[in-house]
């Protein structure tokens, strides 16, 4: 039997909650005659706002338990409930707007949702996808262990550096001192270092023509050697850099656009109340 | 041969020296980092082979960079001596030269002056994880929150509390106020659009009746027992809905009250309806119908009562229209359609009154004509006493102009003027009598006998044409000129000026449904026909027109 995922959790609990939510809201929505076209202020539009507006304070609250519990308690359940009626909520506040959208408050907030809602969807996708992709690249080892292998392989390269012509040694001290696994959020999500030294020091290995005695040429096969496992290692390293970033990019979008999101909610409801 | 004692300095952990020793020869001695250097130096910062050692025939030694100057002594030389004391920093490495024993050995002290520092740790080079790079989520959730909070809450609430900001505003193309304008207003209330205080007098309260009424004075309510039902105008009129604006003619609005109107309002004389299209009840034709009504009333259009007009006036529909024979000259003809006689009005809503002059004159002007006919003159369309007064004058004129003509013969003065006058009116009196018929004014108008003292034998009925058969319904002639006349209004066989052509409830029912579209027909709420601020018991007045001449 497959192991139950994110999404499918406790035999689809929340998504047959949120199903029925949204049907109901559907189907009211459609037999509903209000004497002026559907819009938030209708008595289905009122109903419909307060509960997408109580299901916001709900998704909230999935937040601010793993801020300050630290995602205690049963998780996986909690963000299987957020995930499906996220995406109720996504109808509800359509069918609460009636479809109409202008240059307002009221539409800032319900495009914030979108967004939100939008990064929510990403990071559903991330979390379903890019851990299976993580231990496809990791296997048994784990990012510390690539980067102790790394260091032991810069070790040995400078050890057998010493004997090769200053040029040919200084290309492989630069791949020594100078590779980089990270760096700014591109390069991380990209999860290449497109000047990487590592990978010229392995060029500049490959090609013949130095004048090297006997012994110096053992050094640089050694020195080859060592730095095409290097490379390989940190093709890994940049890789597992680049599914962590994309594995939690989403969430920096998707935490401000919940707090904007709230804060265009409590000025839409401000406006309303305000203006009756 | 050089023969050198190399003293090897290392420090313990106070840094103390701790020396050890060990003795190397060769004609020359080479210092780098290279494996064959007899002064093997192992570290990066020093070149593969960096310099040589030689010695000279005097017993002194030098030391010379491999291809490049070297330092000695703080300056850089091709050749240097090497004395004792001379110092030669190579790399992090530091070679002393130290006072040479009496045999001629070359004593050289070498110590790391500068180990490497350990290898950076590759993740310190570069962030490897997104809060490492700077990323962060709480600084743009709480500048994201501020802006919202700054520009979409306080600012438009500053705003709509304070007069002063309002102005200093006002010129804003965009107020921060106008970001709560949930859409636009209707097209009459743009010109106030900035000023929300116009209709929203007061924070947190419902647009207040009195505010829509200072401008729109003197709206009707639609009946007293409505109030209760609709309790403000703006529960139908709701703005921010668009330029066209939005008024609420729902079914609800009307059949929650009129599906049992009497439940309401017992002083109602209205019947229960449920819709358009199901047991609406026959229109009610405001008219003067049949013989006994003397004034104009409403009539159910239903099969059982079948109203009929009493105007006053014979009229064949049949025999105004197609190729006619004109009465005038019965060698000539004209083709008349419906509108040779109904011309709308400006509003495309009604038509103009049918008048005698404007319309049947034209063609009729025969039947004024004197008998025998008179160049010049003609009976008046009037009163019956000027048409008496009219034959009177012609027959007078005669007498005179017969005995102006007898005058030759007869004495002079003719006849006496009494006798004239007599003669005159005794056979206008026979000519008039004669008018009552088909051949006169009965050709259009009803007639009936005179009391004996009248002077004119015979009266002619008032005549009342109904102008606007539903005043209280809307109905815009402009909006269905998709058919022709006859579509609607039967009068092809129509011989007599009673019968009615105002098509009935079944005939509207052939292309409007109720509130919905049902069978392909059009959606007609009750709006489309009714009005709400018009109450039922003032029709408008006058409904009909009374014309005479």
């Amino acid at each position: 039997m497959q192991r139950p995922t994110l999404l499918g959790f406790n035999r689809h609990r929340h998504l047959k909650a949120a199903g029925l939510l949204v049907a109901v809201a559907t189907l009211a929505y459609a037999l509903d005659r209000p004497p002026v076209p559907s819009y938030g202020g209708t008595w289905l539009g009122y109903a419909l706002g307060i509960v997408a507006a109580l299901l916001v304070l709900r998704q909230l609250w999935l937040g601010v338990r793993r801020r300050h519990h630290g995602g205690s308690g049963n998780l996986q359940d909690s963000v299987s409930a957020h995930v499906h009626f996220g995406a109720a909520l996504v109808v509800l506040a359509t069918l609460h707007s009636g479809f109409h959208l202008g240059w307002n408050v009221h539409t800032l907030a319900y495009l914030l949702l979108l967004a939100m809602l939008a990064s929510g969807v990403y990071g559903v996708f991330a979390y379903l996808r890019v851990p299976r992709q993580m231990t496809d690249n990791l296997g048994e080892e784990g990012f510390a262990d690539l980067l102790l292998k790394i260091a032991e392989l810069d070790e040995r390269a400078r050890a057998h550096a010493l004997y090769l012509p200053d040029e040919l040694g200084a290309v492989v001290m630069r791949a020594v001192t100078q590779t980089v696994v990270g760096g700014k959020v591109f390069r991380q999500m990209s999860g290449r270092q497109p000047d990487c030294p590592t990978r010229a020091a392995v060029r500049r290995l490959h090609e013949a023509g130095d004048p090297l005695d006997a012994a110096q040429s053992a050094h640089q096969r050694e020195l080859y050697s060592i730095m095409l496992r290097k490379e390989s290692l940190l093709i890994r390293a940049r890789r597992d850099v680049a599914f962590r970033a994309r594995l939690g990019f989403w969430l920096y979008l998707h935490a401000p656009l919940a707090v904007a999101s709230v804060a265009a909610l409590v000025a839409h409801i401000a406006a309303t109340l305000f203006y009756r | 041969m050089i023969r050198c004692l190399l003293v090897q300095i290392a420090r313990n952990r106070h840094g103390h020296p701790i020396r050890s020793e060990r003795r190397i020869a060769g004609d020359t001695l080479r210092i780098g980092r290279g494996a064959e250097c007899a002064l093997h130096l192992p570290d990066h910062r020093v070149k593969l082979r960096h310099a040589v050692i030689r010695g000279a025939e005097d017993g002194k030694f030098y030391i010379a960079g491999e291809g490049t100057s070297i330092e000695v002594d703080g300056g850089f030389h091709q050749v240097a001596e090497l004395r004792p004391g001379t110092r030669v920093p190579i790399g992090p490495y530091r070679l002393i030269v130290e006072a040479s024993s009496d045999d001629g050995e070359l004593v050289i002290s070498v110590e790391l002056v500068h180990p490497r520092p350990p290898d950076e740790a590759i993740l310190a080079r570069a962030p490897a994880s997104l809060a490492a790079a700077g990323l962060s989520k709480r600084r743009p959730a709480v500048w994201l929150a501020a802006l919202i909070g700054l520009f979409f809450l306080l600012l438009p609430i500053l705003q709509a509390t304070s007069p002063a900001l309002r102005e200093a505003l006002a010129s804003m193309p965009l107020t921060p106020r106008q970001t709560w304008n949930p859409g636009p207003l209707m097209a009459g209330h743009q010109t106030f659009a900035g000023q929300c205080d116009t209709c929203h007098r007061r924070p947190f309260e419902p647009v207040p009746d009195h505010a829509c009424e200072s401008c729109h004075r003197g709206t009707a309510a639609h009946s007293s027992a409505s109030a209760a039902v609709v309790r403000r105008c703006a529960e139908c009129h709701r703005d921010h809905k668009g330029a066209s604006g939005l008024v609420r003619g729902d079914r609800p609005l009307c059949i929650s009250c009129h599906e049992a109107v009497r439940e309401r309002d017992a002083t109602s004389v209205l019947a229960n309806v449920d819709g358009f299209d199901s047991d609406h009840p026959p229109f009610r034709l405001t008219l003067k119908s049949g013989a006994g009504q003397d004034r104009p009333r409403r009539n159910s259009q239903s099969a059982k009562t079948a109203p009929t007009e009493n105007s006053g006036l014979r009229f064949s529909h049949r025999a105004h229209q197609g190729k006619l024979r004109l009465p005038s000259d019965p060698r000539l003809f004209r083709t008349m359609d419906c509108g040779d006689c109904h011309q709308v009005d400006s509003g495309d809503l009604r038509f103009r009154p049918v008048t005698m002059k404007g319309h049947c004159f034209e063609c009729h002007k025969e039947a004024f004509d004197f008998n025998p006919p008179l160049d010049g003159h003609r009976l008046p369309h009037g009163s019956e006493r000027a048409v008496m007064d009219a034959l009177e004058n012609f027959h007078l004129k005669k007498i005179l102009a017969e005995a102006a003509l007898r005058g030759g013969r007869a004495a002079a003065g003719g006849i006496p003027l009494q006798q004239a006058l007599d003669t005159a009116a005794a056979r206008a009196r026979k000519a008039v009598a004669a008018l009552a018929g088909e051949m006169g004014c009965g050709l259009c108008h009803e007639t009936k006998a005179a009391d004996e003292t009248s002077a004119v034998p015979w009266t002619i009925q008032r005549v009342t044409v109904t102008e606007h058969w539903l005043p209280a319904a809307r109905f815009s002639h402009e909006k269905h000129r998709v058919g022709k006349c006859a579509d609607c209004h039967a009068v092809s066989h129509s011989d007599r000026s009673a019968d009615i052509a105002i098509p009935d409830i079944e005939m509207c029912r052939q292309c409007h449904s109720g509130e919905r579209p049902a069978g392909g027909k059009i959606a007609s709420p009750c709006a489309s026909c009714h009005r709400f601020h018009q109450p039922v018991a003032a029709l408008p007045d006058p409904v009909l027109s009374h014309r005479r001449g």
